[in-house]
């Protein structure tokens, strides 16, 4: 009798091949910033952490959060200046409740570039409602922000900034 | 993003308190682990002691701790196979 094929047997598709392209090229220019990403890749995500230094080398305490999306063709917008960019609003509120910034990435694999967008500053420009969410948001990814090393060193003094405001500003009941 | 084979986020708290960082919560519901005297400091997203730790935050952790001289990563494994309560894989959402 022929083996039956397991209907639970998984199948690598181009959207996860674009998946872990974005991912890796996202990580390179961090590392290519002298800077570090730490990855946990779990049963159905992968978070990214980006761990920043001084000019010294030595680990600043900010850190931020990196979101990779990835895709084969643009959806761009507003006369070329942005380019739409669709995710789950359950993210979108667990993002905006992270205490650092949160980065997303969209990873353009047909040029390999990415281009970048701080989610929580995003809402606050743009005041979002969450309470007006539907299921999915639909983010405009300024594509001026290239995701370089440049534009790596660049984020930085604002995570470092934002996870210093935590510490002094915050002070609050001992848990 | 988490699983419940490991570490709570409460017991991640008390090893950080262990080592000398004080923990407090912040009006904005941030956890902050600063440890008095020195540049480090570590901040969570506020949560109940009882849900897991995430492991990006556990993967952080160990690194920190390890850049600043504090734990070497053989130190904090023990740690990390050594807390967590043994219990089913969560089922992922779909």
């Amino acid at each position: 009798m022929a083996d039956e094929p397991n209907p639970r047997r998984k199948t690598r598709t181009r959207g996860h091949v674009i998946a872990d392209l974005g991912v890796n090229y996202v990580e390179r220019q961090v590392l290519l910033a002298g800077y570090v990403v730490e990855r946990y890749r779990f049963d159905y995500g992968l978070d990214l952490w980006l761990q920043t230094f001084t000019p010294d080398g030595v680990a600043d305490n900010g850190h931020a959060e990196l979101q990779v999306k990835a895709t084969d063709k643009l959806a761009v917008r507003a006369g070329g200046t942005t380019a739409a960019v669709r995710v789950e609003a359950a993210d979108v509120r667990g993002w905006l409740l992270a205490p650092v910034p949160v980065f997303l990435t969209l990873y353009d694999a047909a040029a390999d570039r990415a281009f970048w967008l701080d989610v929580q500053e995003y809402v606050r420009q743009q005041q979002l409602d969450e309470d007006e969410f539907g299921r999915t948001v639909t983010l405009r990814m300024p594509l001026a922000q290239v995701w370089t090393p440049a534009a790596v060193h660049a984020l930085r003094a604002p995570t470092v900034a934002a996870a210093a405001r935590q510490v002094r500003g915050g002070r609050g009941g001992e848990r | 993003m988490t699983r419940t084979d490991w570490p709570t986020f409460g017991r991640m708290l008390d090893y950080l308190r262990g080592l000398g960082f004080e923990v407090r919560t912040n009006p904005n519901g941030a956890v902050v682990a600063e440890r008095p005297g020195e540049e480090t400091w570590f901040v969570f997203r506020g949560r109940p002691a009882g849900e897991p730790a995430r492991g990006i935050e556990l993967v952080h952790l160990r690194s920190m701790l390890d850049a600043r001289g504090l734990v070497t990563p053989r130190e904090f494994s023990r740690f990390w196979s050594e807390s967590g309560p043994r219990q089913p894989e969560p089922t992922p959402a779909s």
